[in-house]
């Protein structure tokens, strides 16, 4: 008899084969982010009002000051200067190849010794507007907000350095779809309305020097996500969107319905859950943002954050049913009630999440500078969602440990049996034994291997400056981690695939009854041990053994010491 | 008649070696202040020819680079500035004699003096051009070519980090240019390129990695980094120590390449970010124009102090003068972050020390 696990063995291998093209290509792509500095450019707005777009170069450019000291000599109070970043530079245009677009801001404020900063807080009013050819098109106001201006260093004994400033997020556009963006932002120094009829006193105390010169000038730090990053993972998906919109059609529908002629609600929860996985994970390689090279889709990043999600969310429900059904107790496994603990979980902690994002990245559809981390009560209530999301997937990482900690003692315990059984339910239940075993090593190992890749990611990002500075070829690792890690968890679900969708050409001697009821060689492992005769063993009386409570040594129960000793002993 | 004639040539023979003598070093640098030469901004070529000290290779990069220009000029007067601050409490306190020769004939022998304003000139204009093309003005440096580029993966379209190595290039380009073979002796031209060279790479080896999580929920789901230049100060500083620091070196022949070793065998041989001299400075204490130095009469000193700000070491033991003064100050100013600054005018009495 064949062993059930070479087909899956030989296509895990030739997936693993791809994997590895896929993580030496990614190597070569281009960096997944691409930041560019850009000075802002000072120009004069004397209506202080900010009502019209201010241009920091090329037509139509504004009045401008070329430093804080002729704006002094010129009498230029604080509020009239307008800080104007166009961007791409000069002589560029923006792809619509560009996923997205951050921008940063970083304050060069001067250190002086006369001027105390305590918890300095800048005060900005921003807007962007969007060119195409044809020039300036659209024009956006958007709501003055706070922001508070972290600074870190302050041991400068020195006049005229700098503080160490934190920067400071100011936008995020999930869309890149015009050929300009220009942004001007004011920094108003005043009393100033905040709408609900409250004053408040505006950026005195973001530094101050004796006579001029705190904020030199802004900087916005542009990140783009690379244009390769979306080619290599637009490629990489429609491969993987190939297997696995079409496979797990084939590889569950067809085994079950046409060769074996199973009814699909027999089909074990487990397997459904495969299914499930498959179609999120269709979803999820779906190249999707293609679109965005014909459309504007401000909401396209909301829609990457519900996909990646809903696939997080499918993998931890899968993780736990497919543990759930090789516990082998007595419990009924078998449907969606058996988990609720877990599920509570993994559904509490999404619905946070979600909400979070939805008011972060949904708010910022209207308004790109917005952000709940801006206001305090909204940083709390944000950060509110995401202890309660982390608490959740603690709890759920904890169960699924304690799961699968049960399994291993039971399958122990089980392989003491072994010998004594009949060579094909032997060999049935060692299939199973090695199955879980290799699931298991192979969700640690990806689970290992993404964290070792987010390290290194975090750690190359920083480094990787050095290396640019040399010749030779560049590596960009981050890029080849970001889509490495992306690429395994695809192997990962497709190995799962393989593996564990229903391949029994060979129709196991097990009866149907068998195969749905996973509780039932627990019981029998506990007769076995009773009885000390294996041979005699018939449907019947394992069957009976089952339904003999005596017989029952649940997990739970054997970890319960309360519990009275002869039920432990079995 | 004829003494009157002969001392007359003399005199125009001499003035002519000096301002030779003038042009071989830092003359450029009259750049900083264009205004009084009467150039608002260096629009046309016609331009280049009239700024004064630029040498004919200079003069044909000014024509090739005409939107660079104006950050030239504006480099040469952060590195003078930044000279000043520096050096405000020593005896030589970089102090401009003229707007053509800048600093005087102070510089024409290899002194610390002199290493230390090629450092900060040749930095100076790398970060003033570094400035601009973050702007966004310059069409030649909108991105940074390093980055991208003919990469063998053919990704062109990479793009931009902060274009310090532009401003490096350029720096490199025009400063550089005035040290060719026939103008200076060898060890001259060998000196200060080494120096022009420690200058740009302050910037370089100061450059700020500064880094922004980006993911949903504030994770670090993606981490970009980006490089940011360190202030001028903060070169300026580091040029300093330099400059305290420098190797006194010799020109030696090494398999038939010359090249500049410490004269003293004992010291470990410079880097290539160390600043180095080829002759002792003069003490600065009188004043001797010949040389440059302006002498530290009437300079003011610190009587507490034990330093070279102190009025034993500044005023050179001739002693010093105190003098009561009453100044108005502007004091409890209200701060914004530029330009206008509310301030009441406080007076006080201090005693001001001056050297004898």
């Amino acid at each position: 008899m064949r062993m059930p696990l070479t087909r899956p063995a030989t296509s895990v291998s030739s997936v693993l084969s791809e994997g590895f093209i896929k993580n030496s290509d990614a190597a070569f792509a281009p960096k997944p982010t691409n930041p560019n500095k850009n000075l802002a450019t000072k120009c004069i707005d004397p209506t202080e009002s900010l009502l019209k777009p201010f241009v920091p170069w090329g037509k139509g450019a504004c009045t401008r000051v070329r430093d804080f000291e002729e704006a002094v000599q010129k009498q230029i109070p604080a509020s009239s200067i307008v800080f104007s970043v166009r961007m791409p530079h000069n002589g560029f245009e923006m792809s619509k190849l560009f996923q997205f677009m951050v921008g940063v801001l970083t304050l060069e404020i001067e250190y002086d010794e006369n001027i105390h900063m305590e918890k300095p807080t800048v005060y900005l009013e921003e807007t962007y507007s969007t060119e195409n050819t044809t020039g300036l098109i659209n024009y956006y106001l958007t709501t003055v907000r706070m922001k508070r201006a972290i600074v870190r260093g302050t041991n400068m004994p020195e006049p005229g350095a700098q503080y160490d400033c934190e920067p400071l997020s100011l936008f995020e556009l999930s869309s890149v779809h015009h050929k300009h963006y220009l942004i001007n932002i004011r920094l108003p120094v005043g009393e100033i309305d905040l709408g609900n009829g409250e004053k408040k006193l505006t950026n005195e105390d973001i530094g101050a020097i004796k006579d001029v010169n705190i904020v030199k000038s802004l900087r916005l730090v542009i990140l783009m996500s690379m244009i390769g990053i979306t080619i290599t993972a637009i490629t990489n998906k429609r491969v993987f969107a190939k297997y696995t919109t079409f496979q797990p059609f084939f590889m569950i529908k067809a085994p079950y319905k046409k060769k074996h002629g199973l009814s699909v609600k027999h089909a074990s929860y487990s397997r459904w859950t495969i299914f499930c996985l498959a179609i999120v994970m269709s979803f999820l390689n779906f190249p999707l943002e293609w679109l965005t090279l014909i459309f504007e889709i401000p909401a396209m990043l909301l829609i990457s954050d519900i996909r990646q999600g809903a696939s997080y969310a499918m993998l931890f429900s899968f993780w736990i049913i497919f543990v759930g059904e090789h516990m082998m107790d007595q419990i009924e496994r078998n449907r969606l009630g058996a988990y609720w603990q877990q599920i509570l979980a993994i559904g509490t902690a999404c619905c946070g999440l979600l909400a979070f994002d939805m008011t972060e990245r949904g708010s910022q559809l209207i308004n790109p500078f917005y952000s709940v981390w801006n206001s305090e009560q909204g940083a709390k209530l944000a950060m509110g969602f995401i202890i309660l999301a982390g608490v959740c997937v603690f709890v759920y990482f904890f169960s699924l440990l304690f799961m699968v900690f049960c399994v291993f003692r039971n399958l122990r315990m089980k392989s003491i049996a072994f010998n004594s059984m009949p060579k094909n339910r032997k060999k049935y239940y060692q299939a199973l034994v090695y199955r879980f075993r290799f699931f298991i090593i192979f969700s640690l190992f990806c689970a290992v291997m993404t964290i070792i890749f987010f390290i290194m990611s975090q750690v190359s990002e920083i480094y990787s400056w050095h290396l640019d500075d040399e010749d030779g070829p560049r590596i960009h690792y981050t890029s080849g981690f970001f889509t490495g890690v992306y690429g395994l968890w695809n192997i990962y679900v497709l190995a799962v695939l393989f593996l564990y969708s229903p391949s029994h050409k060979e129709e196991p001697l097990l009866s149907r009854e068998m195969m749905t009821m996973p509780t039932i060689e627990f019981p029998l492992l506990s007769f076995l041990r009773h009885k000390r005769s294996s041979n005699a063993i018939t449907n019947i009386s394992y069957l009976q053994a089952v339904t003999h409570p005596q017989f029952l040594l649940p997990c739970e129960k054997v970890l319960d010491i309360s519990s009275p000793p002869h039920t432990r002993s079995g | 008649m004829w003494a009157t004639t002969c001392t007359h040539l003399v005199l125009t023979i001499l003035f002519i070696i000096t301002s030779y003598c003038v042009r071989v070093n830092h003359a450029w640098l009259s750049m900083f202040n264009i205004q009084a030469i009467g150039i608002n901004s260096i629009e046309n070529t016609e331009t280049c020819e009239i700024i004064p000290g630029l040498v004919n290779r200079q003069v044909a990069i000014c024509k090739r680079n005409l939107e660079v220009m104006d950050s030239v000029s504006k480099g040469a007067s952060i590195s003078i500035l930044e000279c000043q601050k520096q050096f405000h409490n020593r005896r030589w306190n970089c102090s401009t004699v003229d707007p053509y020769t800048v600093f005087g004939p102070v510089l024409d022998n290899g002194t610390r003096e002199a290493a230390f304003v090629s450092s900060v000139t040749a930095a100076g204009v790398a970060h003033a051009v570094t400035r601009s093309c973050s702007l966004g003005e310059l069409l030649k440096c909108g991105c940074d070519r390093t980055v991208s580029g003919t990469s063998p993966e053919g990704f062109t379209w990479s793009g931009c980090s902060d274009n310090v190595a532009y401003g490096i290039q350029f720096s490199k380009m025009f400063v550089d240019a005035r040290e060719s073979k026939s103008r200076v002796s060898v060890d001259r031209r060998l000196m200060n390129l080494h120096n022009n060279e420690a200058g740009r790479r302050a910037i370089e080896d100061n450059m700020k990695t500064e880094c922004k999580c980006h993911g949903v929920s504030g994770s670090c789901e993606v981490k970009f980094c980006w490089r940011s230049m360190p202030s001028f100060r903060k070169v300026g500083s580091v040029l300093k120590e330099k400059f305290d620091g420098a190797t006194e070196v010799a020109q030696q022949r090494i398999s038939s390449r010359r090249q500049l070793v410490p004269v003293n065998p004992n010291y470990k041989p410079h880097t290539n970010s160390d600043l180095v001299y080829l002759q002792n400075s003069p003490d600065f204490c009188e004043r001797n124009l010949a040389i440059g130095s302006l002498g530290t009469q009437n300079r003011t000193c610190n009587k507490d102090s034990k330093a070279i700000d102190g009025c034993e070491l500044l005023c050179c033991g001739r002693g010093y003068n105190t003098k009561i003064e009453t100044v108005s100050e502007r004091c409890s100013c209200k701060f914004h972050w530029c330009c206008v600054v509310k301030c009441k005018t406080c007076t006080r009495t201090v005693e001001v020390y001056t050297c004898k």
